[in-house]
């Protein structure tokens, strides 16, 4: 009987969280594979109709002439036809140029995003973690980007980079005008928010290497080169790749930034799958249609995400 | 092969100076011990030689190079480290190749090498390990392989046994002699433990607050400590202090008040002080003895008795209440608040003046 009253009390314990997990992760997943086999057509029917006008103790109010005064009402009908289409939004994905090019920038972005910021951040670690003049007082400015909203943070440099008048004016470049120069924009921008997360962290793990370890090195060898590869590195793979891997899953859902900074333009030049998926559903409100884009989307992050769990996986084995 | 030279070496840490102008000379295939309390600055002036520490003032000489403003890896000098420094996701034939392999060393020679090494501490059967996979002593000596294949010609120890369990590290302490003995090359060894002071080094520098006190042959030290500091470090138990006042000089003969009744005499050739002066008297604890058979002796009262089987040590108060310890044989027939008189002669005795410096 008392394992039988454990195990109730046990599943009320667990409920919140079950019910919590079930409401905003597993509710919305199916909903939107739901939604991205239907194709959503919400419209409005407006109609207007003259109705008499009543005060406030219901009988007509009269006009002049003794005439019921009349006033118009509006009626708003929404209209929401889900028709189950298959897999065909599936298939328009393939086909569709919008799709094909939102896939460009991405790819783009995480290419060249994540490998810098992570270079970046790899050699300012190693900066930091020598005796620097000031080392406290400017790893504190290093890590201020991070404490900024994307969102604000895109706002900023459309300032910044506006191109009659804005402080980078004189350097004469089509910042947010051209359509390659606007993506490498986004790149900056994200690199310049997430360079010190990436140093943060390595920081912490090169402060982790044992001290007598790098000593040991360093009276075997003075090859600077040698003992970054052969020691450091090693030492901060494991650590790399956890960053790398959330960098990864972070920089496929770019949103904030183009949204902020060039609103996907100049035409579709910075609109990423994400920001595709947002218009497509939201703005379009095409809903079936940008469900399959982020059930795509979804799949993706999920496929990097486990290679990549895979791998760190051996590396501490 | 080497030696090592150091002149007027200091260091300072920003304000404050922990080596105050050490000179020392170890001769080629020495081995010698650096020993003294935490803090006395024995394992800065190891890295100083090693060159993980930058020299303030004065020059450091390995053979006839001067190396002040050489890197550590070209020094010749080979290093040991207390917490072993094996690089962790390297094997151990890795670890101990590492540096050659970075030297560009051909390979063939490399695997000669590590092999050689490998056989000489008994380590073959672990080269494809990893050192998460070795025990304490294992790592340790992965540790020193590293250190032999590069054949340096200084090598450096710093408390490598600390970590090391009681067992092993008398047998650890042991394979290091063997080694020096095989290796027939210049070894420093830092160590806070004048046990392995005493069995290993050929020479001894104690040190103390940044000074060498004393620089000697285990014996030399045992025998002829040269202060207080020096007398009450070597030997264990510690030696015993009294203070003790000068009676009478005639001479080179001086009579002391002992505490209590007795009063000694002692033949010194250094009067430096005068009648009346309050001298410090040093007895080692083996050199008391219960039986009434010696020149002198303190009255005392036995306040504890540890009996380690094959030796019994006594603590006992004197009439001034000086805690002394006394090591008598494992069987001695002595119980707790007995009234006791502890004998000595004059020629264990070591008298030290108002300085503390050791008045022959």
């Amino acid at each position: 009987m008392k394992t039988h009253r454990n195990t109730k009390a046990r599943f009320v314990f667990l409920l919140p969280a079950a019910v919590w997990v079930l409401t905003f992760t597993i509710f919305p997943l199916v909903y939107s594979l739901y939604l991205s086999v239907h194709k959503v057509e919400t419209k409005m029917n407006v109609s207007r109709e003259k109705v008499p006008m009543l005060d406030a103790s219901g009988n007509p109010v009269l006009d002049a002439k003794g005439n019921p005064r009349t006033k118009i009402k509006i009626n708003r009908e929404k209209i929401s036809t889900w028709t189950n289409i298959g897999f065909t939004n599936f298939k328009r994905l393939a086909e569709d140029p919008q799709v094909h090019s939102a896939i460009k920038v991405t790819s783009i972005f995480v290419l060249v995003a994540v490998p810098s910021q992570l270079v970046l951040g790899i050699l300012l670690a190693l900066l930091f973690n020598q005796r620097l003049w000031a080392r406290s007082f400017l790893r504190a400015v290093m890590l201020l980007p991070i404490f900024a909203t994307p969102l604000a943070v895109g706002y900023l440099f459309f300032t910044i980079f506006y191109e009659e008048g804005g402080p980078l004016g004189f350097l004469g470049v089509p910042f947010l005008s051209h359509p390659d120069w606007a993506l490498f924009s986004v790149i900056l921008v994200d690199i310049w928010q997430w360079t010190p997360f990436c140093f943060l962290v390595f920081l912490a793990a090169l402060q982790g290497i044992p001290n007598e370890l790098m000593e040991a090195a360093k009276m075997e060898s003075k090859s600077k080169w040698g003992l970054f590869a052969n020691i450091i590195f090693p030492m901060l793979t494991p650590t790399i790749v956890i960053v790398l891997l959330l960098r990864l899953a972070e920089a496929i859902k770019l949103f904030d930034i183009p949204f902020a900074l060039t609103g996907g333009g100049p035409g579709v030049a910075t609109q990423s799958m994400s920001f595709l998926a947002f218009r497509t559903g939201l703005r379009y409100f095409d809903l079936g249609y940008a469900s399959a884009m982020s059930y795509c989307l979804l799949i993706i992050v999920m496929i990097i995400v486990t290679l990549f769990f895979r791998k760190l996986r051996q590396s501490y084995a | 092969m080497a030696e090592v030279k150091l002149r007027g070496v200091k260091k300072s840490f920003d304000e404050v100076e922990v080596i105050h102008g050490v000179d020392l000379e170890i001769k080629d295939q020495e081995f010698v011990v650096f020993v003294g309390p935490s803090g006395c600055g024995k394992s800065t002036l190891l890295r100083m030689i090693a060159g993980l520490e930058d020299i303030t003032a004065g020059e450091i000489y390995i053979g006839d190079t001067y190396v002040n403003d050489l890197h550590p890896a070209d020094r010749g000098a080979a290093m040991v480290f207390q917490s072993y420094a094996l690089y962790p996701h390297m094997s151990v034939r890795e670890n101990i190749g590492f540096g050659l392999k970075l030297n560009k060393v051909p390979k063939a020679e490399i695997q000669r090498k590590v092999d050689e090494a490998a056989k000489i501490l008994k380590i073959e059967e672990l080269l494809d390990r990893r050192p998460a996979q070795l025990s304490g002593g294992q790592r340790q000596r992965v540790a020193i392989g590293r250190t032999i294949v590069r054949e340096p010609s200084v090598f450096l120890f710093d408390e490598p046994l600390s970590n090391l369990d009681a067992a092993l590290r008398v047998q650890m302490r042991m394979e290091l002699e063997k080694l020096h003995a095989n290796l027939n090359t210049t070894m420093i060894y830092v160590t806070h433990d004048q046990v392995e002071a005493m069995t290993m080094a050929d020479r001894i520098f104690i040190l103390n607050d940044g000074y060498v006190e004393q620089v000697g042959t285990p014996l030399e030290l045992y025998r002829r400590p040269a202060n207080i500091f020096v007398a009450g470090f070597i030997g264990s138990p510690k030696m015993n202090f009294l203070s003790v006042k000068v009676l009478e000089i005639n001479g080179q003969q001086i009579t002391l008040q002992l505490p209590g009744e007795d009063q000694m005499q002692l033949h010194r050739e250094n009067i430096n002080f005068r009648v009346g002066d309050i001298l410090t008297l040093g007895i080692r604890p083996e050199h008391f003895e219960l039986e009434q058979s010696k020149e002198c002796f303190l009255s005392a009262t036995v306040d504890m008795i540890e009996r380690l089987g094959n030796e019994t040590y006594i603590y006992a108060n004197d009439a001034s209440d000086n805690l002394l310890t006394v090591v008598g044989d494992g069987e001695l027939d002595v119980s707790s608040k007995e009234k006791i008189k502890i004998h000595f002669t004059t020629d264990h005795c070591h008298l030290f003046g108002r300085d503390d410096q050791s008045i022959q």
